[in-house]
């Protein structure tokens, strides 16, 4: 299913994305993802379910919690997004 | 035993800490490593400990709040932070050598703000005077390890804002029983550790950061591995290696105590145990005791002298009646030259939530005992 990647800094920095989220209603996964993804070495990112993009971005903007970057997952492929 | 000890650690914790520590054993392992199950209960741990030091201590993100081993270990991420090599650091007359000594480390010209014990106007005074010659930092504890002597902090911060001199608070006597907020204060640290009003185990330790900080240790820290450079970012920055993860299960069991109690309710009852210990050592003969005549400057720490006695008998004295004190120069060798006790060094007592009125008088009795001989 098509989907958003954010990344985080740490996982101390997904985990505040992810209750700053929740807090708005919006539910996401966390994930450990590879240098492929954060291109820096490990990392964690937060699953953002389809059509919920800005409304997630715009939430973590207004919390001073911006995602280090955003990718767009579809049919396997991954392609970086600026919301 | 009766304990009075609490300013070395509070040896008897909530019931709660100890099944954390023991359930942190069984189910958790590395944060920040993995993401199975039990990697991931360490994860949420550290962020629900976090959350709630920061909502505790008035810090404005979880992510601005450092695991530490101490507050020893904090103290000298924060002052290597702050102060540069042979800078010069205004410190009040009542710290502890987990201060002084990195201070001597960094060959920093000390500057102590000299003023009376107890006396708020004259040490806010000592360090206007001693700011304005010059600072690069300001090191101060927030109450005393020795005569639990509360400083005037806020004042102190307000100095240190308006000369734009960061702070540097030692909160190892205060934390828990002193109501703190880092936003109000400015401070660049706060350091504390987990052992003592916290009721978490030995081992443990919060940095509060509102500064940047340098990393003492440099390490793995599960995120962004490819750099051989510590990540710029808190908490990882300063948190390299993996983390005591069932000291931080008892730490936030003994932060959800010290929240549902609320400092200023424990502050409040260990000031009694104090008062009463106090006024009973005032009218035995042959006493000092350092106490202030308003409560309020003083948390629960009490240190005495007995003409004629060594600090250090007395102990050896009360430790075979079963009362376990703490005697000599504490660690603060320059609070005792503040406070003209270096010599001998004092008796020292220190109480907790969980210390009672009757253990109190048990202390009271077993040195009149030994006074009597």
């Amino acid at each position: 299913m098509d989907h958003y990647l954010f990344t985080a800094r740490s996982v101390t920095h997904a985990q505040r994305m992810a209750h700053a989220l929740a807090s708005v209603g919006i539910g996401t996964t966390m994930k450990r993802v590879s240098n492929q993804v954060t291109g820096s070495g490990c990392g964690y990112t937060l699953q953002v379910g389809e059509g919920k993009l800005h409304r997630a971005y715009d939430a973590l903007r207004a919390s001073d919690l911006r995602p280090v970057k955003v990718f767009r997952v579809s049919g396997g492929e991954l392609r970086e997004v600026l919301p | 035993m009766i304990y009075l000890d609490s300013a070395a650690t509070t040896f008897r914790k909530p019931q709660t800490v100890r099944v954390a520590v023991q359930r942190a054993m069984q189910t958790m392992s590395s944060p920040g490593r993995g993401g199975y199950e039990s990697a991931r209960a360490a994860e949420e741990l550290l962020f629900r400990t976090r959350t709630l030091a920061a909502e505790l201590f008035g810090v404005p993100d979880a992510e601005h709040v450092v695991f530490t081993s101490s507050a020893t270990h904090g103290l000298n991420i924060a002052i290597k932070s702050v102060v540069p090599v042979g800078g010069r650091v205004v410190v009040s007359p009542w710290e502890h050598n987990a201060v002084t000594r990195p201070l001597h480390a960094l060959g920093a010209e000390v500057a102590v703000a000299a003023a009376p014990l107890f006396d708020d106007d004259s040490c806010v005074r000592a360090f206007s005077k001693e700011i304005r010659r010059g600072a690069d930092a300001v090191v101060c504890t927030a109450a005393s390890n020795v005569f639990g002597y509360v400083m005037p902090l806020q004042e102190i911060a307000a100095v240190c804002r308006r000369m734009r001199v960061p702070l540097v608070v030692d909160a190892a006597q205060s934390a828990g029983a002193e109501a703190l907020d880092m936003t109000a204060l400015g401070a660049a640290f706060v350091a504390m550790p987990g052992h003592k009003g916290l009721y978490g185990p030995q081992g443990t330790g919060l940095l509060l950061c509102g500064a940047d900080a340098k990393p003492l240790l440099e390490g793995g820290t599960g995120s962004a591995s490819l750099s051989q450079e510590m990540p710029d970012f808190l908490p990882d920055r300063l948190e390299a290696g993996t983390h005591n993860v069932p000291g931080v299960a008892g730490l936030e069991a003994g932060l959800r105590y010290v929240r549902g109690m609320t400092p200023e309710r424990i502050a409040r009852y260990e000031r009694r145990l104090i008062r009463r210990a106090s006024e009973s050592l005032r009218r035995m003969d042959g006493v000092t005791v350092y106490a202030s005549d308003d409560p309020a400057r003083q948390l629960g720490v009490l240190s005495f002298t007995v003409a004629g006695r060594e600090s250090e008998d007395l102990a050896r004295a009360l430790a075979r009646r079963g009362v376990a004190v703490r005697a000599g120069l504490h660690c603060a060798p320059l609070a005792h030259q503040s406070a003209g006790t270096a010599e001998g060094g004092t008796v020292r007592l220190s109480v907790s939530a969980f210390t009672t009125e009757a253990e109190i008088d048990g202390f009271l009795n077993a040195l009149r005992g030994i006074l009597a001989k």
